[in-house]
Order: structure tokens, then sequence, then C-alpha cells
């Protein structure tokens, strides 16, 4: 069961700091107005250049880079301390993961039907964040037990 | 805080993650060397200006961009106000979701062939939208003779043009539209309002 507990926080800790590159690239290309590299044509740069993609004047994924730091941070910490705080940390992080969750699905929808541009980078980390948010859950759930 | 031995490999982890962020940031700030004029602006390439003027622009475009044509406004005041001091040329790049991109760069070349490539060039950006007949009542306007027209567009080599000058930007890096080359160098703009301003730092150098 710790085993388990263990390895699905390696997971997290992995695909949180994936997410904090990512964000960190993209919002790179958002401050100095540079080409995104992109598997989908020119969709990047079409999400890049919209206003949706800067609510309350922030650019998305600066809340990317927010989320992912707080995720790989707590996802640390964890290792550090398996006292019970260890379940304080682990309701930050699904608090984390469901605005994120939230979040990429707004951010999804935007991109399909305002935008009409899917950005490569968005979409792998719309897809990281919500296998972040299973794998949350899932230890949760073991940690009860 | 009690460092375990798995917090210990998460810190490797993480030490080893920010090494290589600190190593792409110096690669990626390093200045980049400009491309040679005749590599960005070949002999088939259409240009406006002053051949011989210090200060040369190259655009990577769409005609279907709307961005393209909230900058193409820009690019022609600052030709029309730098005639002698210089050189715009624009190369093709258009993007795959614009699925008239391809055969308007085409007409672009077409009308090109009858000495009025500039003059479809302003009026495929004012169409935007575009289509057969938006591209035919463009011919029309521009008084282009139809049939040579329709038979210079149905030609291969410029369809190759166009595709040469896509794989070429595609060399470059290039991955969105409008991606302008002032002097060799790429720029990164987001407004029109940008480039003008570079455009006249440069102008002002030289």
């Amino acid at each position: 069961m710790k085993q388990k507990i263990v390895m699905i926080n390696r997971i997290i800790f992995i695909l949180s700091l994936a997410g904090v590159l990512m964000a960190a690239y993209v919002l790179q290309s958002f401050l100095r107005n540079t080409g995104i590299l992109c598997l989908t044509g020119g969709g990047c740069e079409l999400v890049r250049k919209s206003p949706v993609s800067y609510p309350f004047g922030i650019p998305v994924p600066a809340f990317g880079l927010v989320g992912y730091t707080g995720l790989t941070i707590l996802s640390f910490l964890r290792t550090t301390d398996r006292s019970a705080s260890n379940n304080k940390l682990l309701k930050f992080m699904l608090g984390i993961a469901i605005f994120g969750v939230c979040f990429v699905s707004w951010f999804t929808i935007m991109e399909l039907f305002v935008i009409k541009g899917i950005c490569t980078w968005c979409a792998i980390s719309a897809v990281d964040m919500y296998i972040v948010f299973g794998l949350v859950i899932k230890s949760m759930l073991l940690s009860r037990k | 805080m009690k460092l375990t031995s798995e917090s210990k490999f998460f810190l490797g982890i993480i030490v080893g993650t920010i090494l290589i962020v600190v190593i792409a940031v110096i690669l990626l700030s390093r200045p980049q060397k400009p491309i040679e004029k005749d590599r960005l602006i070949t002999p088939a390439t259409y240009t406006s200006g002053n051949k011989n003027a210090n200060v040369w622009l190259v655009e990577f475009s769409d005609f279907e961009c709307p961005a393209c044509k909230l900058f193409a406004k820009t690019i022609e005041t600052l030709i029309n106000d730098n005639k002698d001091a210089l050189l715009f040329a624009h190369r093709h790049y258009p993007l795959p979701q614009h699925l008239f991109s391809v055969k308007a760069a085409v007409s672009a070349e077409a009308a090109g062939k009858q000495g009025k490539f500039w003059e479809m060039w302003k009026e495929l950006y004012a169409a935007q939208t575009l289509s057969e007949s938006s591209v035919s009542a463009i011919v029309k306007t521009l008084g282009l003779d139809e049939k040579k027209f329709a038979s210079d567009s149905a030609d291969p080599s410029l369809q190759a043009l166009v595709e040469q000058d896509k794989q070429f930007g595609v060399s470059l890096g290039i991955n969105a539209t409008p991606t302008f080359f002032l002097n060799g160098v790429k720029l990164d703009i987001g407004k029109p309002d940008d480039l003008k301003r570079k455009v006249e730092e440069a102008l002002h150098k030289n």
C-alpha cells in the first residue's frame, strides 16, 4: 500500500515538473513575443495572440507555472514528512488539481470555440493536469484505507 | 524537515532540471547570426523599394492570416515613406489551417507574371477571406488578362516556388506568420507598431 502511494507521488512529481517546464517555455514565448514550436501548425500562435489567453491581463501559462510549481513542491514535501501533515499536503494538492482541471477545461473550450486554434502545449498540459488530478484522488483513497 | 532518500532523489531531479533550464536559457539568449541577404531574397522573390538599400526587410506571410493583414498596412506606409532607404521582400508561408492560402500565394505569383504582384498582394490582404470567386473579382479589378492568369495559376512551377518559400521558412525554424527578418535578423515582435519602430531604428542607424 505504502509502496503504491510512494510510486504515485513519484509520478505526480514527474508530471508536475514536466508541467513546470512546458508552462515556463510557453510563458517565455508569451512574454518575449517569440514563436512557439507547435505540432498543430500555427495553433500556438493563434492562442498566444488571442486576448482570451490573458485572463485578468495575466498570460495563461503563468497560471500553469504557479499551479505546477505548487504541485511539484508539495509532492516533494510529502517525501520529507510521513506524519499526519502528509494528508494536509495531499489536500492542498487536491485543491490545486481541482482548480487546474477547471482551468484547463475552460481554456480548452475557449481554444475550440472562441480562439478556434489548438496549442499543442496547452493540450498536453491539460492532459497532464487531468492525470495529476486522477492520481491525487487515487492517492487520497489509498491513504484512507 | 527531515530529508529521506526519496527526498534526495527528488532534489536530484529538481537540480538536474534547473541545470537543463539554465543551459537552455543561455543557448536561447545568444545573439542570432544574421542570415545572408541572397538567401532571404532570391532572384525569384518579389521586392519593393530600393534594391541597394542598406535596410532590407523580408516577410514570411500568408494572405489569409489576419495578423498579416494588420501588418500589411504598416508595411505599405514604411515602403511609401522610405522608397530609397528600404527594400521590402515578400516570401510565401501558407499555413495549413488556411485552406485557400496556397492558391492565394500562387495567384500573387500569377499576377506577378503580368507585372501586378504588389497590386494583387494589396488586394488579397484586403479581401482576406479568399475563394475562387473573390480572386476572380480581384483579377477583374486589376484588369489582368484572365486567360493568362488562369494558365499561370495552373503552372506547376509557380506552385513549386510557393512550396520552396515555405520549405525555406521551415528550415529557418519559422512556425508562424507574419515572421520578419530585418537585415537578416529575425524580429521578435507582436504588433505593427513594433515593426515600425524596429525599421525606423535601422533606418536611423544607416
